[in-house]
C-alpha cells in the first residue's frame, strides 16, 4: 500500500467544502475504493477525502414517518440495529451476508450506494423500501428516489461537488426478503440477488416491490412481476407466474462471476423461494 | 536407534502431539519471510514482462530508462555473462528473452533502482518492438502438425507410456466397455506469500540469495551457470516460507538469477518482491488434463482393460512437466489390478502460463478421472461404489500397472473400510438415490481412494542429509538440506533427533536450509521429507550417539548397552547424568559433537520403452469420504462432512499430520468446487484473489481424520508420506457425492454452481459487469 494524501474532515461542512474541489475520491469504509485504487497500477492515485471522522453521518435515527440512515453507518451496524430489523428486515439480511465480518465492520451503506455496482447488496433492499437519498453540496440540497440515482455500472447522477448525506426509508410496515447467490459462503460478490417488500392484507397483495441485483447495468425493478402480483391473492400458481416474469425481466450478461443463462434462471428461483416462504408463514 | 524408554512406551516424542518448533516465531512475528529481509543500501529490482503470449522481439531500447535518475542498472539478455536459460530437465527457460517471448510471464528486461517506484517508472520507459506470432492456446491443437511452433524442435514436451498385457485381449475378455472423457482445470498454488528474494554481492566475488525458495540446490545450479560462477560462490539461504505447495520450486531460479545479475552488476544488494498480480502472471500452475478413459469390465465387476490417453497443457516451458506426467502415467489406472493396460500421456507446449509442480504432482487429475470412472462402472453393474472398488483394489502382493509387485503391507481395503464404516456409507448412498422429497436440497455421499508412490521414484537420484550439532549445555542445532515450507518439516526432523538422543524438543533450534551448510539433498517435493530427512536424522543421531555413548558409559561406570537416553538425561540403573554434563565432558575429551546423517533411498527401476518397472520403492494408500448437500435448483454444493483415512506408515507428530489432512482437504475442495485460472488466447483473465476464489473457513466441512499405521520397513519408525495423498482424492470424493445427490455425473472440474445446474461453466475472458466502476472518479 502506498502512502496517500488524504483530507480528513471532522464535520460535514468541512467535507462539503473539500468536495467543492475537483479530482477527489471519497472514502467511507474503503472496502471498494482501496481495491479499485490498488488496480490503478499505471495511474497516480488521486487525493482521498476520508469521511469516517464525521460522526454525524454515522447514525440511524427514528423520526415520526421515516428512518434516517447516515451514509457512514456500517453493514455490521445495519445487521444488528433493532430499528432496521423492524422497519427494513431486507436491508438487515443483505448487510449480514455481504463480504466477511471484517468487511462488514468497515463497509458503509453510503459507500455501497455510491459505488453503484449492480451487485451491491444493499441496493436491491433500498429499492424495494422506496429509499430516498439526500444529496448535499456547499450550495445545494436535493433529494431523489434511489432508483433515479444510478446510470450504469459505477455511474451515478451524483455531481462532483455533492455527497450522499442521508438515506431515508419510510416506516410503513412491510414484509419482505433479500436472497442472493455467491460462489462461496463468504467473501463472494453476488452472482444474482433478489429483494422484495410486500403489503398483504387478508391474503391479498396490496402493494409489492421487487428489485433484482447483478442482472442488468444497474439494480432494476421487476415491474411485470410486480404487476402480476399486485391486487391478487398470493398462492403457489401466482408465485410461479411472477417468478417466470421476473426471470424474463432480467437482462444479465456473461462475466467472470456467472453466465447470463444461469442468472436469468436464478432470478426466478430466488423470487419463488422468497415468496413461497411468505406464503407458508401466512 | 530408539526402541523402548523406561516407562515402557515405545517412544518419548514420536507420534505425540507436539507443537510446531516455529510456532512462537510465527505467531509473534519474529519469523522473517522472504520480503522481511532487507539490507542497508539495497536497490529494488523490477521486471518488464511481455505483453504478448507469443511474439518475436525485434528490438529493445533501454536508453530512456537508463537516463532516469536513480536507476543503477537496466539489463537485457545481452548482459548475461553465462547461460541465457535454465531448467532442470530442459534448460530452455529464458532468464531474459532474446529471440522471442512464449508467454506473458516472460521477461525481456530488468531494472535496479533506488526505490521501487523508480524501478517501475524505468520499466515503463523501456521500448520493445514486437512482432506478434500466432498464439497456441489449445494443447491438443498444439500437437497437430499444422500448429505454429512454441519451441523450434516441436510442441511435444513429454510423452510417457505404460504397456501391460495386451489391450485388445483385455477388451475381448470384457463383458462391457465404457468410454468417457474427464477434464481438469488449471489452478494456482495460492501460497499466501508471493515470491520474494534478496541478492547480495558476496565478499568472494559471488552472490548470496535469501528468499522464498523451496528447492535451493537447483536454484544454485541455475544462478551459478547464468552468472558463470563456481557453485561454492553462490549461496542460497531459505527464508521462512509462507507456503509453497510445489510453487517455489526450481522456477524460482528466474527471479533469483535476475536479482543476482542486478546485484553483481551494481555491486549492491537487490531486493525483488512480486506483487500478487505478478506472481499470478508469472508463476507456473497445475497442469490442466484432458483424459480419455476406455475401460473394459467383466460381469462380475472385475476390471479387464484400461486404455488411457491424456493430454496435458505444459504451457510455454517444460519445467517439471516430464516428471509430473510420469507420475500420472505410473498411477493412471488408480489403485486397482488391471491385467491389460495401455496408457499414453502427452504434454504439449502452448503459449499459456506454464505448468509444473503442485501438491499432488500429476495425481489429482488422474484420481478425479479414475475415481469418477469407478462410480460410473459401479452404476452400470448395479454395485455400490465401495463393493466395486473392493473387487479390484491392489492387495498384498498385487502387481501394479507398471508390473511392480507390492512387497509391503497394502492397506487400501482397510482405508476404504475405515471411511465407509465411519461414514455409514452404504446405507446413506442407497437412501440418497431414493430421495423424493419436495425439498430441492439433495444429500449425497461419495468415496475415493488412491495409491501413491513415495518420494521421487525413478525420476532420479534420491538422497538427503541432516546435520546435528550438540552443544556443551545439552542444547542442539539441527539443519537439513530439505526445507520447512509450512508442512512442518522443521518440527518432524527435530522430533526424530529428540527421540534418538533423548533430548527435549524445545532444546533444539532448527536452522533453515542453506546451501553452504548442507550438501545437495535434492528438492523438497514428492512428500519425501519426513521419509528421507527422517531417515537421515536417525542416521546422524546414531552416528553422534555411538560417539558419545562410550563417554557416558565411562562416566556412569557401566556398559554402553545399558544406557538409556531420555528427557535430557542418560541413565544406567539408578545413576544418571545430564546430557549437558555428557556433552561438556565429550568436548573436554576432544570428541566431536557434530554429526551428519545421509540417507539414500532404495533402488527403483524404469524402462521408458514400455513403461515397466519398480517405479517407487514403496507406496501409501488412502481413502476419502465426502458428504454434500446439493441445491438442485441453484447448483450450490455444500460439503457437510469429510472423512479422510491415510496409511502414513507411522504418525510422527499427530498435530502436524492432522494439519496436513485439513489443509489437503481444503485445497482439494477448492479444486473440486471453486478454483480455475482463466486464460484466453494466452492472456490471463484474472490477477488476484478477488477473482480467483479459494475456499474460506466458512466452506470447510467438519473433517474427521483416521490414520492407519502400516509400519513400512523402510521409513523412519515406519513412517511414509502424507502431504500429497491428503490432497489428491478430495475432489473425486466430492464429485462422486454430487453425482449421488443429483443422479447426474459431471466430468469436468470445478463443480461451480453454473456447471452443476446447467452443465456449463463460467466463460472466462469477459470483463465483470461492474468493471466500469473500477475507474473511480478522478
Amino acid at each position: 500500500m502506498k502512502e496517500q494524501d488524504t483530507i480528513n474532515p471532522s464535520s460535514l461542512r468541512q467535507a462539503l467544502a473539500a468536495k467543492a474541489r475537483p479530482n477527489l475520491v471519497v472514502v467511507a469504509g474503503g472496502t471498494d475504493i482501496l481495491v479499485q485504487l490498488h488496480d490503478r497500477v499505471d495511474r497516480p492515485w488521486p487525493k482521498l477525502l476520508v469521511l469516517d471522522g464525521i460522526k454525524a453521518l454515522g447514525k440511524i435515527t427514528l423520526h415520526d414517518d421515516f428512518v434516517t440512515i447516515g451514509p457512514n453507518v456500517t453493514f455490521s451496524e445495519i445487521e444488528s440495529s433493532p430499528i432496521i430489523g423492524k422497519y427494513a428486515p431486507q436491508l438487515a439480511q443483505a448487510a449480514s451476508v455481504a463480504g466477511s465480518v471484517q468487511i462488514r465492520n468497515r463497509a458503509t451503506i453510503g459507500g455501497n450506494v455510491a459505488n453503484a455496482s449492480p451487485a451491491g447488496d444493499l441496493i436491491p433492499p433500498l429499492y424495494v423500501l422506496g429509499a430516498t437519498l439526500e444529496l448535499l453540496s456547499v450550495r445545494t440540497k436535493r433529494s431523489m428516489p434511489i432508483e433515479k440515482f444510478f446510470v450504469g455500472p459505477g455511474k451515478t447522477v451524483l455531481k462532483s461537488n455533492e455527497l450522499i448525506t442521508a438515506i431515508r426509508i419510510s416506516k410503513v410496515k412491510r414484509i419482505g426478503f433479500f436472497l442472493r447467490l455467491g460462489t462461496r459462503q463468504a467473501l463472494a460478490i453476488s452472482k444474482v440477488s433478489v429483494a422484495a417488500a410486500l403489503m398483504i392484507k387478508s391474503g391479498i397483495i396490496l402493494d409489492v416491490k421487487i428489485a433484482l441485483g447483478a442482472v442488468a447495468p444497474t439494480v432494476i425493478r421487476a415491474g411485470v412481476a410486480e404487476e402480476l402480483l399486485r391486487g391478487n391473492r398470493l398462492d403457489a400458481k401466482l408465485i410461479d407466474h411472477a417468478a417466470e416474469a421476473a426471470s424474463k425481466e432480467a437482462r444479465p450478461i456473461d462475466d467472470i462471476r456467472s453466465v447470463a443463462a444461469y442468472r436469468k434462471e436464478m432470478v426466478g428461483i430466488l423470487l419463488k423461494r422468497g415468496l413461497t416462504k411468505i406464503l407458508e408463514s401466512m | 536407534m530408539a526402541k523402548e524408554n523406561p516407562q515402557g512406551n515405545k517412544f518419548n516424542v514420536i507420534g505425540k502431539a507436539s507443537p510446531r518448533v516455529d510456532a512462537i516465531d510465527k505467531v509473534t512475528g519474529r519469523a522473517r519471510y522472504g520480503a522481511d529481509h532487507s539490507r542497508t543500501g539495497q536497490l529494488y529490482g523490477a521486471v518488464l514482462n511481455s505483453p504478448y503470449p507469443h511474439a518475436i522481439i525485434k528490438s529493445i531500447n533501454t536508453e530512456r530508462a537508463r537516463a532516469l535518475d536513480g536507476i543503477r542498472a537496466v539489463l537485457t539478455h545481452a548482459d548475461i555473462p553465462g547461460a541465457k536459460s535454465f531448467g532442470g530437465i530442459v534448460p530452455h527457460q529464458m532468464v531474459l528473452c532474446s529471440g522471442k517471448v512464449r508467454y506473458v510471464g516472460d521477461a525481456v528486461a530488468i531494472v535496479a533502482a533506488e526505490t521501487p517506484e523508480l524501478a517501475d517508472k524505468a520499466i515503463e520507459l523501456i521500448e520493445v518492438e514486437y512482432s506478434p506470432c500466432p498464439v497456441v492456446s489449445d494443447p491438443e491443437q498444439a500437437l497437430s502438425p499444422s500448429s505454429p511452433l512454441v519451441h523450434e524442435d516441436g510442441n511435444l514436451c513429454a510423452h510417457h507410456k505404460v504397456r501391460k498385457g495386451d489391450i485388445e485381449t483385455g477388451f475381448k475378455n470384457s463383458d462391457f466397455v465404457i468410454e468417457h472423457e474427464y477434464t481438469t482445470q488449471k489452478v494456482e498454488h495460492a501460497y499466501i506469500e508471493p515470491e520474494a528474494v534478496l541478492a547480495e554481492p558476496g565478499e568472494n566475488g559471488g552472490v548470496t540469495i535469501t528468499g522464498s525458495v523451496q528447492n535451493l540446490y537447483s536454484i544454485r545450479r541455475a544462478v551459478a551457470s547464468v552468472l558463470n560462477l563456481p557453485l561454492n560462490r553462490v549461496r542460497v539461504i531459505q527464508a521462512t516460507l509462507g507456503g509453497s505447495f510445489g510453487g517455489k520450486d526450481e522456477a524460482m531460479s528466474a527471479i533469483c538469477c535476475r536479482a543476482a545479475l542486478l546485484a553483481l552488476t551494481t555491486g549492491r544488494p537487490v531486493k525483488m518482491v512480486n506483487t500478487r498480480e505478478q506472481s499470478m502472471r508469472e508463476s507456473y500452475k497445475r497442469h490442466p488434463y484432458k483424459m480419455r478413459y476406455k475401460v473394459g469390465v467383466s460381469n462380475d465387476g472385475i476390471l479387464q482393460a484400461m486404455e488411457i490417453k491424456i493430454i496435458a497443457d505444459a504451457g510455454a516451458y517444460a519445467a517439471t512437466s516430464q516428471f509430473v506426467t510420469w507420475r500420472s502415467v505410473v498411477q493412471a489406472t488408480g489403485p486397482y489390478v488391471v491385467p491389460h493396460v495401455k496408457t499414453d500421456i502427452y504434454a504439449a507446449y502452448t503459449n499459456n502460463c506454464y505448468t509444473g509442480a503442485m501438491r499432488g504432482f500429476g495425481s489429482p487429475q488422474i484420481c478425479f478421472a479414475v475415481e469418477s470412472l469407478m462410480d460410473e462402472l459401479a452404476a452400470q453393474l448395479g454395485l455400490d461404489p465401495f463393493e466395486m472398488r473392493l473387487r479390484n483394489t491392489l492387495k498384498d502382493g498385487s502387481i501394479t500397472a507398471t508390473g511392480q509387485k507390492l512387497t509391503h503391507r497394502v492397506t487400501l481395503d482397510e482405508a476404504l473400510r475405515n471411511v465407509t464404516s465411519a461414514g455409514g456409507f452404504k446405507a446413506k448412498w442407497l437412501a440418497n438415490r431414493e430421495q423424493d422429497s419436495a425439498s430441492p436440497i439433495k444429500k449425497g455421499i461419495g468415496i475415493s481412494c488412491s495409491y501413491r508412490g513415495v518420494s521421487l521414484g525413478a525420476e532420479g537420484a534420491d538422497a538427503a542429509g541432516v546435520g546435528i550439532s550438540l552443544q556443551t549445555d545439552g542444547s542442539a542445532v539441527v539443519t537439513c538440506g530439505l526445507v520447512d515450507m509450512g508442512q512442518g518439516a522443521a518440527t518432524t526432523i527435530s522430533l526424530v533427533v529428540a527421540e534418538e538422543l533423548g533430548l527435549s524438543s524445545d532444546k533444539i533450534v532448527f536452522l533453515n536450509a542453506d546451501t553452504t551448510v548442507m550438501p545437495d539433498s535434492g528438492p523438497t517435493v514428492a512428500s519425501r521429507t519426513s521419509f528421507m530427512a527422517g531417515n537421515a536424522a536417525r542416521v546422524g543421531s546414531t552416528i553422534l550417539k555411538d560417539r558419545i555413548a562410550p563417554v557416558a558409559a565411562d562416566m556412569l561406570k557401566c556398559k554402553a548397552s545399558a544406557l538409556v537416553f531420555c528427557h535430557d538425561f542418560i541413565s544406567a540403573g539408578s545413576s544418571r547424568i545430564t546430557l549437558a554434563q555428557l556433552a561438556a565432558e565429550c568436548f573436554r575429551r576432544g570428541i566431536s559433537l557434530s554429526a551428519h546423517g545421509w540417507y539414500k533411498s532404495p533402488k527403483t527401476t524404469w524402462r521408458e520403452e514400455d513403461g515397466t518397472g519398480d517405479a517407487y520403492f514403496t507406496f501409501v494408500y488412502g481413502a476419502n469420504l465426502a458428504e454434500v448437500e446439493v441445491d438442485i435448483h441453484t447448483g450450490r454444493v455444500i460439503v457437510t462432512k469429510f472423512i479422510s483415512c491415510h496409511d502414513v506408515g507411522k504418525v510422527l507428530n499427530i498435530n502436524g499430520a492432522k494439519g496436513q489432512v485439513y489443509g489437503g482437504v481444503a485445497m482439494g475442495m477448492g479444486y473440486a468446487l471453486l478454483e480455475a485460472y482463466a486464460e484466453e488466447d494466452g492472456q490471463p483473465k484474472l490477477g488476484n484473489f478477488d477473482e480467483y476464489l479459494l475456499p474460506t473457513i466458512c466452506d470447510m466441512p467438519q473433517t474427521e481424520v483416521i490414520f492407519l499405521e502400516g509400519d513400512d520397513p523402510l521409513g523412519p519408525y515406519g513412517a511414509k508420506a502424507l502431504g500429497e495423498p491428503a490432497n489428491e482424492i478430495a475432489a473425486p470424493a466430492i464429485a462422486n457425492a454430487v453425482a449421488n445427490a443429483t443422479g447426474r455425473r459431471v466430468r469436468e472440474l470445478p463443480l461451480t454452481l453454473e456447471r452443476v445446474l446447467l452443465g456449463k461453466n463460467l466463460i472466462p475472458g469477459r470483463e465483470r459487469g461492474s468493471a466500469m466502476a473500477k475507474g473511480a472518479e478522478s
